[in-house]
């Protein structure tokens, strides 16, 4: 009888046992592809939601018409968005990863398109003194240079890390930021990081638009 | 050349920046007339149109 209970114990625990292995096994290619998928969450293509998609054909319907280079932030606006760095962020990632959806992008570049003003100012402080070989900026000199508080810097440091223009590091000196890629500091001075907004007031609408 | 014609009726603010620097530069049109430049020192061509 004990021999008989144990037997049957025994039998269930190596039916328990290889159960588990198979579940294990079954699990297995599901927890890499989920690893993977995440991966690619950071890096690949980004899944837009229908209202950014919305910002996105308002984008497409204007870039190019009178001179338009319209950037996101203009365009999350006009079709009643309200600001978000985050919902920016998925969108103009969206616009870095398919320059084929349109020639603006390709001709102006992304940075051109998904940048805010600001933005686009800390990182000129920053990629100017780089390219001049003078020492990286400090937080409370990029606010001075750009006119806006040092929270709006560290917002905008943060959203040029992310867009992988800068990157983090101790041996950067100043702020903490350097620039990420060789080719921002060879653009010609003149023509990155650039905006031109207009506001066209319009019987009693205004119209916000980036023109080239 | 916009501010001139396609919106030569309207009230058109321009938000620029020094290329050379960071300073902001702020420009506003009202029915294709300049009415306003910030700062006082910069520099306006006005071509194209």
């Amino acid at each position: 009888m004990i021999d008989s209970v144990f037997h049957v114990g025994r039998s269930r625990t190596i039916a328990g046992l290889a159960l588990a292995i198979c579940f294990i096994l079954m699990l297995m290619p599901a927890t890499s592809q989920t690893a993977f998928n995440n991966q690619t969450a950071a890096t690949g293509d980004t899944e837009l939601s229908p209202q950014e998609k919305k910002v996105i054909e308002h984008l497409l319907g204007v870039w190019g018409k009178d001179h338009s280079v319209t950037s996101v932030d203009q365009a999350m606006e006009a079709v009643g968005m309200r600001p978000s760095d985050e919902t920016r962020f998925r969108i103009g990632l969206h616009i870095k990863q398919h320059p084929e959806l349109h020639l603006v992008i390709r001709q102006w570049g992304w940075e051109t398109l998904v940048l805010t003003p600001n933005e686009k100012l800390i990182a000129r402080v920053i990629i100017n003194a780089a390219r001049d070989q003078k020492p990286a900026p400090a937080l409370a000199e990029i606010a001075k240079a750009v006119a806006v508080s040092q929270n709006d810097v560290e917002r905008g440091l943060v959203m040029l890390e992310r867009y992988q223009i800068l990157k983090r590091g101790e041996s950067a000196g100043g702020v903490g930021y350097a620039v990420a890629a060789p080719r921002y500091l060879n653009w010609h001075p003149r023509l990155d990081f650039i905006f031109h907004r207009m506001a066209i007031s319009s019987g009693g609408a205004t119209i916000l638009t980036s023109v080239n | 050349m916009l501010v001139s014609n396609k919106y030569s009726k309207e009230k058109v603010v321009i938000e620029d920046s020094s290329h050379e620097g960071t300073a902001r530069i702020r420009v506003e049109f009202d029915k294709g007339e300049l009415r306003k430049v910030e700062p006082r020192s910069a520099t306006l061509f006005m071509g194209g149109g």
